[in-house]
């Protein structure tokens, strides 16, 4: 569980574009390995990476904010990429409910 | 001659390991930098002199392998008695095996005293593998054999509709491979997910759990367990990967309060998420996997509300075999996809009075889980056993039922298997549900079509009901 403020804790981010785009995908892993980012998954539509909080806020130029239940959350979504300029939008994954 | 393990602990404390003396130059060995060494000195030479050979373990302990006569040397007249053990293996068979050990202490020769500070017979390690039957417990509640009966499975079993051939993923907590499964010959695959860890370990116990529900209505299907990892979605992703013609998730988000616009404008993180599991379902629709989740225990449960997924909730079996609608499941109608109501159908759930679990059904889960001995009024623990339920308990019930339709025809879509379930479901007439609505005759908001029935899906499906 992350600790508020600490910009060393390890966090998990999907990246999703709206329809399956692979050339979106390859700039945005191309665009995380430049920042030594660790790739968990990925798809033709998503990647999933982890790393340091503050690494992966410079590296995809979004805001990561603490709620107080202490998960984060990202702010502002919507991150553009230089080329190619498609949208991709980040959130950090929330922990189900098992019923 | 049968030999006794004896173990002698030196006095000193100093935690020096073994790796560090050995490879020291025999010099230090008179220093101060290891001092269990000498003064293990004449412990091995008493051994020696006796041409006993001894084992250093890496913190100066000594085994020795004494017969009768050694024993009675070296500690005098020691009477041994024989002592069971409740050792079991991997499958959790009995081995029945007995050790000997000293009826008192054992007494350090006084030569020894000095730097030996006692001696002992090590008894086997005792590993408690859960047993594959479960414990008998004074409370109602169902065994997964019932389960079978409950739901009329069981003569579809004999008509060999039993899931053979079809493949079901669930996602949820781990997945152990229980003695109850293994010495069933049920087919369950733990398989990890990205940021899972290993998939054989629950902590919790549901996943482990909540998968004899599938196997209860369809015995001979393949279950892939993939473990939850970083991601709701890359856990779907996942199951997808496994190439199943069932996916079943006991679980979801609490957040089916507000219109997609709104959670987009109040969480954007949360809407996000819902975007990606809602394209992840998608993609596995399209590959005519038929997807199922709980409704949940009160809760307004995503994704049970995306309008593809065949959705589940709860009806009680009672005692004197009346059903009605569970007061632990839900029942709501969907604002994030308006139009949505939820369950479509149900499958065994217990009630919110019986136990804050709703202990309904005994499911096998792993011995130090946080579900083992789950209500069990004896206090019993460590048994592998717990009594819960939930609409997780009656997701992979239904799942179970689609597995056996799917063997029947593999090339049902999941909206022909919505058709089949609606037509051949048991209305539920009374009860009322966790969110407030009652059952009443026909299709109703509480309980959707009502109660599967395994005997009359098949049935239907082939053309004979």
């Amino acid at each position: 569980m992350p600790a508020p403020g600490n910009h060393t804790t390890v966090l998990t981010v999907r990246l999703i574009t709206e329809k399956p785009n692979r050339q979106t995908i390859e700039a945005v892993r191309t665009r995380l390995e430049e920042f030594d980012l660790e790739v968990e998954a990925s798809t033709d539509r998503s990647i999933e990476v982890r790393g340091p909080r503050a690494k992966l806020e410079m590296a995809l130029g979004i805001t990561i904010a603490d709620e107080d239940h202490g998960h984060s959350v990202v702010e502002g979504p919507d991150l553009k990429l230089p080329e190619p300029n498609f949208p991709v939008s980040a959130y950090i994954p929330r922990k189900p409910d098992f019923f | 001659m049968t030999k006794t393990t004896v173990r002698l602990v030196p006095r000193s404390s100093q935690r020096v390991t073994f790796s560090d003396y050995v490879s020291m130059p025999q010099e230090r060995l008179s220093g101060s930098v290891a001092p269990e060494r000498r003064s293990m000195n004449k412990a091995i030479k008493a051994f020696d002199d006796r041409a006993i050979p001894q084992e250093a373990s890496p913190l100066k302990r000594l085994d020795v392998q004494l017969d009768e006569q050694e024993m009675a040397d070296m500690f005098g007249d020691v009477a041994m008695e024989q002592h069971p053990t409740r050792a079991s293996d991997d499958r959790s068979v009995s081995l029945n095996e007995t050790f000997n050990r000293p009826a008192a202490a054992l007494n350090v020769p006084e030569a020894l005293q000095d730097s030996i500070a006692f001696a002992y017979v090590p008894r086997p390690v005792e590993f408690f593998a859960p047993l594959p039957f479960p414990p008998i417990e004074n409370i109602y509640h169902l065994r997964l054999s019932d389960v079978r009966l409950a739901l009329n499975a069981a003569r579809c079993h004999m008509n060999g509709w039993t899931g053979k051939g079809v493949r079901v993923a669930m996602a949820d907590t781990g997945f152990m491979l229980h003695p109850y499964y293994v010495r069933s010959g049920l087919k369950l695959i733990p398989t990890a997910s990205p940021g899972s860890g290993p998939a054989d370990i629950d902590h919790s116990g549901h996943g482990t759990g909540e998968a004899g529900n599938i196997f209860a209505v369809a015995p001979d299907c393949t279950v892939f367990g993939v473990k939850h990892g970083s991601s709701a979605a890359g856990t779907l992703e996942t199951c997808i990967d496994q190439n199943p013609d069932v996916m079943t998730n006991s679980w979801g988000y609490n957040i089916d309060r507000m219109t997609k616009d709104e959670l987009r404008i109040n969480d954007p993180n949360m809407f996000f998420e819902v975007m990606d599991v809602e394209a992840v379902i998608n993609d596995a629709i399209q590959r005519n996997i038929a997807v199922l989740f709980s409704a949940g225990n009160g809760h307004r449960a995503f994704p049970a509300s995306h309008p593809d997924v065949i959705s589940v909730g709860g009806v009680t079996l009672n005692e004197d075999g009346s059903i009605e609608a569970s007061n632990y499941a839900s029942s709501f109608r969907s604002l994030l996809y308006p139009g949505q109501n939820i369950p479509d159908f149900c499958g065994l759930v217990g009630r919110s009075e019986m136990s804050p679990q709703s202990a309904h059904i005994m499911l096998p889960v792993p011995p130090d889980s946080e579900l083992d001995g789950e209500n069990f009024p004896s206090g019993l623990s460590q048994s592998g056993w717990g009594i819960f339920s939930g609409t997780s308990a009656a997701c992979p019930q239904t799942a179970g039922l689609v597995a056996l339709l799917k063997q029947i025809s593999k090339g049902l879509s999941p909206a022909q298997i919505r058709q089949v379930l609606n037509a051949r479901s048991v209305d539920v007439t009374e009860g009322t549900t966790a969110t407030g609505d009652t059952a009443a005759p026909g299709h109703d908001l509480a309980t959707g079509a009502g109660l599967v029935d395994a005997l009359r899906a098949c049935g239907f499906a082939v053309g004979t009901s």
